[in-house]
């Protein structure tokens, strides 16, 4: 039986190795199969700094606030191993600013000790007069895509071909049962989805290692990750505050570039000696809501089984276990309506 | 009297930051630095330079809480500005562990530093072996670069540097009018001080900067504390021992007891072992006299004795120190006047 995943930033991947993990022993014959046009470190993943931190309105959607729940418990039981560091997973504690209060997040109980920040805390930030202060996790795509290829991956036999596919025909009719479509903002190249849009993003990477905080900014009127943003990863720290909606430019811009640096130096006069190492921008794939379904379709007279997988926005990493885990569970009612697997799949809890 | 001249024996972080603030409250004073070590070769720069205070027996609580805000106040402020990097001075949150609670739950600095509360459990699941624990924010001074940062400000207002071991502070009396003991564990063979002993600590800095929070036990013995580039893993309270030779064996013992705290730490990479005596006693010896010998007076203020809590308290004694130091250059000035009558 043959599966393929196409895209392979953080949601192809770990959506491969759970239906791998889960399935390969109830399908004998699993062969999985990963097609992208770019493979870390050239994928929107990689250009992440990785903080655990859904958007601060989960807007109703108890779905993916579950997800994300899954992801950070998943995540923190990986801690204690020895595979933390290979997969580039860490705790790191700080800050969120607002210039008002605010209603308590969703996930105010799903990260560790969360709190309010007290009054001496906030005069390290003037402007701001409201915040919290939590500990979470930094996941490194630059360290955990390569580990989840070579250390998971490639280990179960799983194979990947470097290629762009132009359609789902040309995966399902090349003989493939199952498609999986993990391809990030670009899913409307095979599909159409209005829905879908870029919502660019610009970061500068420095050498600043005294800091050891993250300091996330909101600006409740120019919208989320508008505002200035501090994430210090293993080597380098991310400093961010952009977020375009409907802007596919993939080039840096010198007037995001003077934004950001100017936005977090104010934030955060300790950043002013720090040494710049590298620019990037990516384009997250910004959707109203996951797109996490099954479609069947019909191309002449060979229905096309495919999960859809895309739509994380800027919350990709933050929410991609539990995403990838239900990804799972939609192939296993596939399985169990083709009558595919050699014994019924075991309900999951 | 001419400009007083005041010579600041001792060049760790309590004999800079002394020398720094007689300069900074008695500009009008010459004062030198004379040391046989200086940074990164001395006590201060084995130090995690953690600002989570020892309490000294000997020393009242209201005054040991008065030196340690003003120490914090101090450094807060360097922490959020643009010398930051340079001082080496940095904010980092973390955990205190206890395998049972403590009978005092709140120590007395736990309304300076930023953020303290009991652990959460959720918090606790991360270490199983531990019952209670206390999260907070403090500062880090990590050395060399303070120390350094201290003798780079110290240069730019004239200050002079001179390595010179001092073996009797009567050697100083014709060139200086003041003399301001900051010698550390020093102490004990240049003024003879019985009362001062050395509490060997041995310490790893290691090379694993995904570690960002720090995690101390309770009972002070182990700890990990996260430098800008290092991680300071530690330790060992060894009261009398003068050895200043790194134990293989220790090096062993501190690194699995912090390996149990926090297991990635397995992946540390570029091990280096340090020791270094913590000058202790009872209370801090911050206190002035007038040494006499044949019709000869010296003025010495005392500095010394912070033991495990130096960095923790030193702009709070180096404060004290300096006004001890303006008392005695007012005495010599009003006795100097006396003798022109």
């Amino acid at each position: 039986m043959r599966v393929a995943v196409i895209g392979a930033g953080v949601i192809g991947l770990s959506t491969a190795l759970c239906i791998h993990e889960q399935y390969h022993s109830l399908v004998p014959s699993l062969e999985l199969e990963v097609y992208a046009d770019r493979y870390t470190p050239h994928t929107t993943s990689d250009g992440a700094a990785g903080l655990w931190q859904p958007y601060l309105s989960d807007h109703g959607n108890l779905q993916e606030t579950l997800w994300n729940k899954e992801t950070f418990d998943h995540l923190l039981g990986q801690l204690g191993s020895p595979a933390a560091k290979e997969m580039g997973l860490f705790l790191i504690s700080g800050y969120n600013l607002f210039t008002q209060p605010v209603p308590d997040p969703s996930w105010k109980n799903i990260v560790l000790g969360f709190r309010n920040l007290t009054p001496k805390e906030l005069e390290l930030f003037p402007g701001y007069s409201y915040g919290w202060f939590n500990t979470a996790l930094v996941l490194e795509c630059r360290t955990y895509l390569p580990w989840l290829t070579n250390r998971r991956l490639t280990q179960r036999g799983v194979k990947f071909f470097h290629k762009k596919i132009e359609s789902f025909q040309e995966v399902s009719g090349d003989g493939v049962d199952v498609v999986v479509n993990c391809t990030g903002v670009r899913a409307g190249e095979l599909q159409p989805d209005p829905e879908l849009q870029p919502g660019r993003g610009q970061v500068i990477k420095v050498l600043a290692p005294w800091v050891k905080h993250f300091i996330i900014t909101h600006d409740m009127e120019s919208g989320i990750y508008n505002s200035p943003h501090v994430i210090p990863g293993s080597e380098f720290t991310v400093l961010g505050g952009i977020y375009q909606h409907g802007n596919w430019n993939e080039d840096n811009s010198a007037q995001d570039h003077k934004t950001i640096w100017e936005s977090c130096c104010r934030l955060l006069p300790a950043l002013q000696k720090a040494k710049i190492v590298a620019e990037w921008s990516g384009l997250r794939p910004a959707r109203p809501r996951v797109r996490l379904e099954r479609e069947t379709l019909r191309h002449g007279h060979l229905p096309a089984e495919v999960i859809h997988n895309y739509g994380h926005g800027g919350f990709g990493i933050t929410i991609h276990w539990g995403c990838a885990m239900a990804a799972a569970r939609l192939f296993g009612s596939i399985l169990q309506e083709k009558h595919w697997a050699s014994s019924p799949p075991q309900p999951r809890l | 009297m001419a400009a007083p001249k005041v010579a600041v024996v001792g060049a760790g972080v309590i004999g800079l930051s002394t020398a720094l603030c007689i300069v900074e409250t008695q500009p009008s004073c010459s004062v030198t630095v004379l040391s046989d070590q200086f940074s990164p070769n001395t006590t201060s720069d084995v130090a995690a330079g953690m600002l989570i205070p020892h309490t000294y027996p000997g020393t009242p609580i209201p005054v040991q809480k008065q030196w340690f805000r003003e120490t914090f106040t101090y450094l807060f402020a360097i922490s959020n500005s643009a010398e930051a990097s340079e001082a080496g001075v940095h904010l980092v949150s973390g955990w205190q562990v206890f395998k049972n609670t403590p009978k005092e739950e709140l120590p007395f600095w736990s309304d300076i530093v930023l953020g303290f509360r009991p652990m959460s459990e959720a918090e606790l699941q991360k270490f199983p072996q531990h019952r209670f624990g206390q999260a907070f924010m403090t500062l880090k001074c990590d050395c060399p670069p303070y120390l350094l940062w201290l003798e780079k400000r110290l240069k730019a207002t004239g200050v002079q540097m001179c390595t010179r071991k001092v073996a009797d502070l009567w050697e100083l009396h014709r060139e200086y009018n003041v003399v301001v003991n900051c010698t550390g564990i020093g102490a004990h063979q240049l003024v003879g001080d019985e009362k001062l002993f050395p509490v060997r600590g041995q310490v790893l800095k290691v090379h694993a900067p995904w570690v960002k929070n720090f995690i101390r036990e309770g009972d002070g013995l182990t700890y990990i504390y996260p430098g800008i580039h290092k991680v300071t893993l530690g330790g060992t309270r060894e009261k009398e021992n003068w050895n200043l030779s790194p134990d293989p064996g220790i090096t062993k013992g501190i690194f699995d007891r912090c390996c149990s705290l926090e297991p990635s730490l397995q992946g540390a990479q570029d091990i280096q072992v340090k020791v270094g005596l913590r000058p202790s006693r009872q209370c801090v010896r911050v206190h002035k006299e007038v040494l006499s010998q044949g019709g000869v007076k010296l003025p010495v203020v005392h500095n010394y004795g912070h033991g495990a809590g130096g960095f923790s308290i030193h702009m709070g004694t180096a404060k004290e120190a300096a006004r001890l130091v303006e008392e005695c250059i007012a005495a010599l000035q009003g006795s100097s006047s006396r003798a022109k009558l």
